[in-house]
């Protein structure tokens, strides 16, 4: 876990301003409030200039924390990215996520605000109870019973439920997929538990290009309350093979 | 993996906002060998992003990524940030795996890098993140119609621990959050009492970010319009 070698620091708050969780404070020396911080390695990377923080190897289940949180690192056991699968952006080689289907990012924690694994399972339940379909190659996946949506030592760490509920990450991508008719009814079990949760969740809504738009966009653009952002990602068909 | 999604700010300040993102699918061997080796194929997806003028470019290559961004020179390298030029991104070897990230404030510069990409059929799948309808009509001028879109239905739950409009702005150009509230605050503090100018300040953010696929051009016109607005309101001193 990062911590602060007092006798070098001089609470100069260079780390404390890098850092996104706000989980440093800055008195006589630097503090790490460890429940808050998620080994994320903004803080190392910034530069003590007095070389006082450290970030020594993690074990599970602290190491977690920062597979999910730091995108210099690597699930190295699994190979999955912590921030989770390849999502749309091969979607014109995979054929994931069909015509017919949605496919589905709800992102704990993001933007910045970071998200105990207590409201992650809240989240995966909820959808549980829905019959999603969670997709594999997801780090949170890894650590939930598909059915149940409910933490389970079955992990390839092999930690306990309750371990994975003490964990807290920057942010912690559950994907699933479902068939387009389960959107609103999705959406809906989404604002529902929205009201449960200690933190806030983005959620990406992915959708097959059909009729010269989005073929989900009709299903969401009457559902009171949903806002389509402007902005989003869009997968150009041009990667060949498969497709 | 949804790193450009979910950018906050008004349509017009998202309309000079573009990445154009290459990778492979990692389960796929026919994609890997389309067309000829890997390596060659995302450097002239390279060459061919460097050459429309981005704000950012992106390599992975000898175990490191090698990052152009738009204002960000050496003398101001930190720890393990370091700049690279534009000609460092392109003209680099060892290329490792299918990934490359290209950052735009001009659609026609889209249109240009999206026809070359087409034309040229390199087998990678590119990904444009931007306005639907901006996106759209590049892709209509490039001869090309999206496959898949992954469209932004926004952030739910406990917004009062979401920071104010302009902070949100600056911290969701890098989607892995490591832009900390606090330092974008004070960035903006700094640009206001005169003590850096917008454009290194929107370096220093962007560092942060280390997939680097945040817009400086579009981070500086925030931050000037934020200093304006709190003068304005007599948040900052003048
Ligand atoms: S950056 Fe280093 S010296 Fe400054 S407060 Fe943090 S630990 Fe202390
Ligand atoms: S590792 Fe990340 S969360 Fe932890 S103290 Fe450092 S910057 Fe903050």
């Amino acid at each position: 876990m990062v911590y602060v070698v007092r006798e070098l620091c001089v609470a100069c708050g260079k780390c404390a301003l890098y850092c996104p969780v706000e989980a440093i404070t800055v008195g006589e020396y630097a503090f790490v409030d460890q429940e808050r911080c998620v080994e994320c390695g903004t803080c190392i990377r910034a530069e003590c200039p007095v070389d006082a923080l450290r970030q020594p190897d993690l074990k599970p289940p602290r190491l977690l924390r920062k597979l999910f949180s730091d995108p210099l690192a690597t699930f190295r056991e699994t190979e999955v990215p912590g921030r989770g699968t390849e999502e749309m952006k091969t979607n014109d080689v995979t054929n994931n996520v069909k015509v017919g289907e949605a496919g589905w990012g709800v992102e704990m924690g993001r933007p910045g605000v970071s998200t105990k694994f207590t409201d992650v399972e809240k989240v995966t339940m909820a959808l549980a109870r829905q019959g999603v379909e969670f997709l594999d190659l997801n780090p949170v996946t890894m650590l939930i019973d598909k059915k149940t949506g409910m933490f389970t030592e079955k992990n390839p760490w092999g930690i306990s439920p309750g371990e994975i509920r003490a964990l807290r990450s920057l942010s912690a991508i559950i994907e699933f997929k479902t068939p387009k008719e389960k959107v609103p009814e999705i959406i809906k079990t989404l604002m529902e538990v929205s009201k449960e949760v200690e933190t806030v969740f983005s959620v990406g809504l992915i959708s097959r290009w059909k009729d010269g738009e989005p073929e989900l966009l009709p299903l969401v653009r009457g559902i009171p309350g949903i806002r389509v952002y402007p902005n989003g990602k869009h997968n150009m068909g041009l990667g060949r093979p498969g497709s | 993996m949804t790193h450009t999604n979910h950018r906050r700010g008004s349509r017009e300040s998202l309309t000079k906002d573009f990445v154009i993102l290459s990778m492979i699918e990692p389960t796929s061997e026919a994609q890997r060998t389309y067309r000829g080796p890997l390596e060659g194929r995302v450097k002239r997806f390279l060459e061919i992003c460097g050459g429309h003028g981005p704000v950012a470019i992106t390599a992975r290559a000898g175990g490191r990524r090698l990052r152009y961004l738009k204002g960000w020179t050496r003398e101001m390298d930190s720890g393990i940030h370091q700049a690279s030029t534009l000609e460092e991104v392109i003209g680099c070897e060892e290329i490792e795996g299918g990934v490359g990230h290209a950052v735009y404030t001009d659609r026609e510069a889209v249109v240009e890098v999206l026809r070359k990409l087409r034309e040229e059929d390199l087998g990678l799948s590119i990904v444009v993140s931007g306005v639907f309808e901006e996106v759209f009509e590049a892709c209509r001028r490039a001869g090309l119609k999206p496959h898949t879109v992954n469209m932004s239905l926004g952030t739910w739950g406990r917004m009062e621990l979401l920071p104010d409009e302009p902070i949100l702005e600056l911290c969701t150009m890098c989607g892995h959050a490591m832009i900390s509230r606090r330092l974008a605050e004070k960035m903006i503090e700094r640009v206001g009492s005169g003590a850096l100018t917008p454009e290194a300040a929107a370096v220093e953010l962007g560092k942060q970010c280390t997939c680097n696929i945040f817009n400086t051009v579009r981070a500086a016109e925030i931050i000037k319009r934020t200093v304006a607005e709190r003068k304005r309101l007599k948040m900052i001193n003048t």
